[in-house]
C-alpha cells in the first residue's frame, strides 16, 4: 500500500512537469528617452559648422580569437560611416582599433541602456573610452541588429544580418550613429511601439518640432518602412492604410538613415536632422569630449557630382575630382592643402576661402 | 502488484504524450491559436491523406534578438524567427516565420503582420512570447499563429 502511495505522489509529480507555466509578455514600462534639446535647464549654444568626432572599434571575437568580421569588413564598415556623413561636414577620427577576444562577450545579446548618464551601456563597458564613441562590432551572426545606448550616446553594438545586408558595415552603422548624435526614429512618436511618453507628428507637419522625431523637415512616418515595403524599390506600399488625425494620408521618406527602411536604401539624412546633430553634439559633455579640435579632414578618391561646400578647420584633399557642372567650396578655418591628383573637368569649380 | 503494474503502465504512457494537452487542441482557419513551443494543433479543416487532420506543431525558436523594449528608441532590426512544421503523417513541411520587436502583438491585416504564403495557405505569425527583457535565461516560449486559406 505505501508503494502505491508513492507511485501515486510520482505520477502527479511527473504531469505537473509536463504543464508548462505560461509566462505572460513582456510587462515593464518602456522607458522614454527626453528629447535633449528641450530640457528648459540648459542653455543651449550654438554649434560650430563643422566637427569632428572620435571613434573606437572593437571587433568582437571568440576567447579562441576566431569569429568576428574581417579587416576588410571592418574598413568597409568605417569608410561607409565616414562617406554618409561627409556631406553633412561631421568626419570622424579612428581613434584606434581593438580586438576582444571573449566568449561571454562575444555571446552577449543584453545590453542595458545608459541610465547613470556616462553615454555608455550601464552593463557593457570593455575598454570603453570617455573621448570616443565606441563601436563594438558584432560578426554577421550575431544580433541581427543595431543597438545605440542612448539619445545622445556614446556606444553602440552592430552586427549579423538583416535583408540579405551584413548591418556592422552597412549604413546602419550610420543610423546607430545617428541616435548617439542626437537623432530619434523618424516614426518615433507614431509608431505604436513608440508611442508612450511621446506625441505623433501629424502630416502635415505642423507639430514636427515637438512631436515625433522633433525634427520639421522629416516627413511623418507611421511605421517601420520594411513592415510594409518593397525591399527592390524602396517604396512603402501602406499609404493606404494609415492616416493620421487629420485624415491625411502618410508619405514618408523612404531613404532616410533614421527610419526603418531597407539598409541599402538609406542615403542621406535631412538638413533639419543635421541641424539637430551639430546643436547635440555643441551642447552635449559627453558628445563635447568626443570632438577633435581642428582635426585634418582627409578627402581622398571622391568625385563631386553636384555642387558641395565643406566646412574644415584643415583640408588634405588628393586623387579627387569635380564633374557635372558642379561647384565645390572649401571653407575652411586654417589650412587647406590640395595634392596634384585634384582635377577640375571644364564647367566644373573650386574654390577656397 | 497488478495494481502496482497498471499505475506504472499509466505513467509511462503519459509521460510519452508531450502533446497530451493537445490532443483535444483543434484550430480552424482563420481562427488565432497559441501554441506552447513543441506543442501540436489540429486543423480541423484539412484532411490529410490518411483521413486525418494535418497538424501543426512550433517546433523551435531559431534565434530572439528583438531589443528590449527599453531600447526600441535607439535600436534596428530586432526580430525573431521561428520554425512550425506542418505534418500531414506523410509529409513534413517547416515553415519559418519571422517577427518584429518593439510590439507585442501583431493585429490581424494584410499589411501589418509577418506572414509567409506557403503550400496554398497563409502563416500569420501574430505574436511571441516572453517578450525579451534581459533576464530570462531559457525562456519558455509560446506563438499566437494564424493560418488562413488562400
Amino acid at each position: 500500500m505505501k508503494h502505491i502511495k508513492y507511485i501515486i505522489i510520482l505520477f502527479f509529480w511527473a504531469n505537473w512537469l509536463t504543464i508548462f507555466a505560461q509566462t505572460s509578455g513582456f510587462c515593464g514600462t518602456p522607458s522614454n528617452i527626453p528629447d535633449f534639446l528641450n530640457n528648459p535647464s540648459i542653455s543651449y549654444q550654438t554649434a560650430q559648422s563643422s566637427y569632428t568626432i572620435r571613434v573606437f572599434l572593437h571587433i568582437m571575437r571568440t576567447s579562441a580569437g576566431t569569429g568576428g568580421l574581417t579587416q576588410s569588413e571592418v574598413n568597409t564598415a568605417f569608410n561607409t560611416l565616414v562617406s554618409d556623413y561627409l556631406p553633412y561636414n561631421i568626419t570622424f577620427e579612428l581613434l584606434g582599433t581593438d580586438i576582444i577576444n571573449n566568449d561571454s562577450y562575444y555571446n552577449r545579446t543584453n545590453f542595458t541602456p545608459d541610465d547613470n548618464g556616462d553615454g555608455k551601456f550601464d552593463n557593457f563597458t570593455v575598454n570603453s573610452h570617455s573621448n570616443a564613441i565606441d563601436i563594438y562590432l558584432y560578426p554577421n551572426n550575431k544580433l541581427n541588429s543595431g543597438l545605440a545606448s542612448n539619445i545622445p550616446g556614446t556606444a553602440l553594438v552592430i552586427g549579423g544580418t538583416a535583408f540579405g545586408v551584413n548591418l556592422a558595415s552597412s549604413h546602419v552603422l550610420s543610423h546607430e550613429v545617428g541616435h548617439c548624435l542626437g537623432l530619434f526614429h523618424t516614426f518615433h512618436g507614431t509608431w505604436l511601439s513608440e508611442s508612450d511618453g511621446s506625441c505623433p507628428e501629424l502630416v502635415n507637419g505642423t507639430n514636427g518640432a515637438t512631436c515625433g522625431d522633433f525634427v520639421v523637415d522629416t516627413p511623418a512616418d507611421p511605421e517601420p518602412i520594411f513592415n510594409c515595403g518593397t525591399q527592390s524599390t524602396c517604396t512603402w506600399n501602406c499609404s493606404s492604410i494609415y492616416i493620421d488625425a487629420n485624415g491625411q494620408r502618410y508619405n514618408p521618406d523612404t531613404h532616410l538613415f533614421m527610419s526603418y527602411t531597407f539598409p541599402d536604401c538609406m542615403n542621406h539624412h535631412t538638413a533639419g536632422q543635421v541641424s539637430r546633430m551639430f546643436s547635440t553634439i555643441a551642447n552635449s559633455t559627453i558628445l563635447n569630449n568626443t570632438i577633435v579640435s581642428c582635426q585634418t579632414t582627409t578627402i581622398s578618391n571622391q568625385i563631386f557630382s553636384v555642387n558641395t561646400t565643406i566646412n574644415a578647420c584643415k583640408i588634405n584633399v588628393s586623387s579627387s575630382t569635380i564633374i557635372n557642372n558642379s561647384n565645390v567650396i572649401f571653407d575652411i578655418t586654417d589650412e587647406a592643402i590640395i595634392n596634384g591628383s585634384f582635377e577640375v573637368e571644364n564647367g566644373s569649380s573650386m574654390e577656397i576661402l | 502488484m497488478k495494481h502496482i503494474v497498471a499505475l506504472l503502465f499509466i505513467l509511462i504512457v503519459n509521460l510519452a504524450c508531450d502533446n497530451s494537452l493537445s490532443q483535444q487542441n483543434r484550430v480552424h482557419f482563420g481562427e488565432s491559436f497559441t501554441l506552447d513551443l513543441n506543442e501540436t494543433a489540429f486543423i480541423s479543416d484539412l484532411i490529410a491523406n490518411n483521413g486525418k487532420n494535418v497538424e501543426v506543431c512550433f517546433r523551435r525558436v531559431y534565434f530572439d534578438y528583438r531589443c528590449p523594449k527599453s531600447m526600441c528608441q535607439s535600436c534596428y532590426g530586432s526580430t525573431a524567427s521561428i520554425c512550425l512544421m506542418l505534418i500531414d503523417r506523410k509529409d513534413t513541411f517547416s515553415i519559418p516565420l519571422t517577427i518584429l520587436g518593439c510590439m507585442d502583438e501583431y493585429e490581424c491585416n494584410d499589411q501589418l503582420y509577418y506572414r509567409k504564403d506557403t503550400l496554398g495557405y497563409r502563416f500569420s505569425l501574430l505574436r511571441l512570447d516572453p517578450y525579451p527583457d534581459g533576464s530570462q535565461v531559457n525562456p519558455i516560449y509560446s506563438v499566437k499563429i494564424n493560418i488562413e486559406k488562400l
